[in-house]
């Protein structure tokens, strides 16, 4: 049985870094959005009450370091100590322009470049790769229009 | 090409990630 639309193999996530498609260096992804929760229990409630809070967000990437001209680790390099937009997109297209849906929506935030492993990490019989988390400067926000463009 | 919507534009600049006067037609976002 073929997965129903909508589910997808983690294997086409899509992500630029200041504009800078580095897709094609990671090897997974995690981006987590929370709220905090407020407390707002008050007499005669008989449980906790709880209200949404500030928005928090991290976005976890494992990435293989390349040196190369315009690529992920001079990306990151350059961005290092700003703050960058990122741009994710669920299932980005092998070639050419993906165009975001309802079903392959777009998440877009910004964050503070405040850590690099610029040579990554490994022995001598490793790729040299980084594992990276990065704290989210506003909400994520999800979109289903609009492009995603190498 | 697929233009913004008009929300997702909205949340976009809300958020401080679209500037108020840009109207893209094709990234929602470039840095």
């Amino acid at each position: 049985m073929a997965a129903p639309a909508g589910i997808y193999l983690g294997n086409n996530v899509g992500l630029k870094i200041n504009s800078i498609d580095i897709t094609a260096y990671v090897s997974s992804i995690t981006l987590t959005q929370t709220f905090d929760e407020l407390d707002v229990t008050t007499m005669q409630n008989t449980s906790h009450v709880m209200a949404k809070g500030l928005e928090s967000g991290t976005l976890q990437v494992n990435f293989l370091n390349d040196w190369s001209a315009s690529s992920v680790c001079a990306t990151l390099q350059a961005a290092y100590g700003t703050t960058v937009t990122a741009v994710m997109i669920a299932v980005k297209a092998t070639t050419g322009t993906t165009t975001a849906s309802a079903t392959n929506p777009i998440y877009t935030v910004s964050l503070l470049i405040n850590n690099l492993t610029p040579l990554g990490t490994g022995g001598p019989g490793d790729i040299t790769q980084s594992s990276i988390t990065w704290t989210c400067n506003s909400t994520i926000v999800q979109t289903t229009s609009g492009t995603f463009s190498a | 090409m697929s233009e913004l919507s008009e929300k997702d534009r909205k949340a976009l600049q809300e958020a401080g990630l679209l500037p108020a006067t840009e109207n893209p037609t094709t990234d929602q976002k470039e840095d």
